[in-house]
């Protein structure tokens, strides 16, 4: 009984803080988006468009590492059973490459275009056991430089 | 080319969907899945427990028990023993269970005893420090025979097979066993506190049978009686239903059947 009464408590507590944290990491990400909206960002190997000489290139990275709560982790054992979309980890993996992305976007704020973006993600201690899982994103990319900037 | 920069309007790579209801639907889903599957399950083990003769029980147990530890080291035979087994023997006078009961005293601070496969019955020692008189003995070794009767300890034991391998095989999951097995033991319980209950008016008619009367029936659980200090609902997950709700029904079902009380017995194991 007492294991029961455990149980319902981790859940509501991972239920309460992971929305409270979900909810205002996506205001962030939205208001940050929209601040570094005009930094060019491609996946492209070349610059967009004719920007003259470039002055400088530097290889820019950005890397976050988000847990999973315990509601998330009990929803998605149960959706196991049935199939069907994982709504609790797809915000996760979102949240945390748009958090990358904009981290490697705002550690060169003055470059003139970012080329080259990947992103790569990989999950922390799978969740064997009792740990619980972490998903980690880490992108990388080139930021170019030039004068007409 | 005029680069525009703009944001989408929306998050196209989240489902939009309330977590909690998610949550909630899922649960009562799995919740239904397994209750069936338990069920069914349910239902081939009492098929299968009615079509498995004695014979074959004592023939499987003995292949499958053969190399057994005892739980607890068993006494050293005694008076206290040949006496237990003596009463016994008279009670099954009374109810043919169809295969010999053989009597297993083992030393233990636990009051309780239970009837295993292979026609074994096992008394723990802490039982006679709660009961006071031969008849409250009787009664409770009398539940057990009404068990062996039954063929109860194989459903328990199938139920408890089946009970494992749900929440360990088909969840693989550490967690969501915890949160599941609720709902499997709250099913068991049910099912087993009605094969208390019938327990408890079979050991009623062997009493009656062989003393006559029926005084000292619920001895045992008047001692088990405990104040309420549990967190509520707990008794609804309970395998054996309450001690007082058991003493109610067997002072009911005694007097709708006619019973009446007489002298008890003095306990021979207290040496008077």
């Amino acid at each position: 009984m007492f294991n029961l009464y455990f149980l319902l408590s981790l859940i509501i507590t991972g239920y309460i803080f992971g929305q409270i944290h979900e909810r205002r990491h996506y205001a962030s990400i939205y208001r940050r988006e929209k601040e570094v909206i005009n930094l060019v960002t491609t996946s492209s190997k070349h610059p967009l468009g004719d920007l003259g000489e470039i002055t400088n290139a530097t290889l820019v990275q950005g890397g976050v590492v988000i847990s999973v709560d315990y509601f998330k982790r009990i929803v998605t054992s149960l959706r196991n059973f049935v199939g069907g979309n994982i709504r609790g980890y797809e915000t996760l993996v979102d949240r945390a490459r748009r958090e990358a992305v904009l981290r490697l976007k705002e550690s060169c704020p003055d470059a003139t275009q970012i080329i080259n973006l990947r992103i790569e993600t990989s999950s922390i201690y799978k969740g064997k056991g009792n740990q619980i899982g972490s998903v980690e994103v880490f992108t990388y990319a080139t930021a170019i430089y030039n004068e007409l900037r | 080319m005029k680069y525009h920069a703009t944001l989408p309007e929306q998050n196209h790579n989240v489902s939009h969907q309330k977590p909690m209801r998610e949550f909630v639907t899922l649960l009562a889903a799995v919740v239904a899945i397994i209750l069936l599957v338990y069920g069914v399950l349910g239902f081939f083990i009492d098929v299968a427990v009615n079509t498995i003769s004695p014979e074959m029980e004592m023939a499987i147990y003995e292949s499958v028990m053969s190399e057994e530890k005892p739980m607890s080291p068993p006494i050293a035979v005694d008076t206290t023993q040949l006496a237990i087994q003596a009463l016994l023997s008279d009670l099954s006078q009374c109810m043919n269970v169809g295969f010999p009961i053989t009597l297993s005293y083992a030393e233990s601070e636990t009051p309780n005893a239970f009837a295993a496969p292979g026609g074994k019955m096992v008394v723990l020692s802490g039982l006679l420090e709660h009961i006071k008189s031969e008849n409250g003995l009787a009664f409770v070794l009398a539940h057990e025979l009404g068990h062996f009767k039954n063929r109860d300890h194989l459903r328990g034991m199938g139920r408890g097979v089946v009970l494992v391998a749900l929440s360990f095989l088909a969840t693989g999951n550490a967690y969501l066993s915890k949160l599941l097995t609720p709902v499997n033991v709250f099913q068991n319980a049910q099912f087993s506190q009605r094969r208390e209950s019938d327990a408890d008016a079979t050991a009623l008619e062997i009493i009656q049978c062989h003393y006559g009367h029926v005084a000292g029936a619920t001895e045992f659980f008047e001692t088990m009686v405990q104040p309420d200090e549990d967190l509520p609902l707990t008794h609804y997950f309970q395998s054996h239903p309450e001690a007082r709700a058991r003493i109610k029904s067997i002072e009911q079902l005694s007097k709708e059947m006619g019973y009446s009380k007489g002298k008890v017995n003095p306990a021979f194991w207290l040496g008077s």
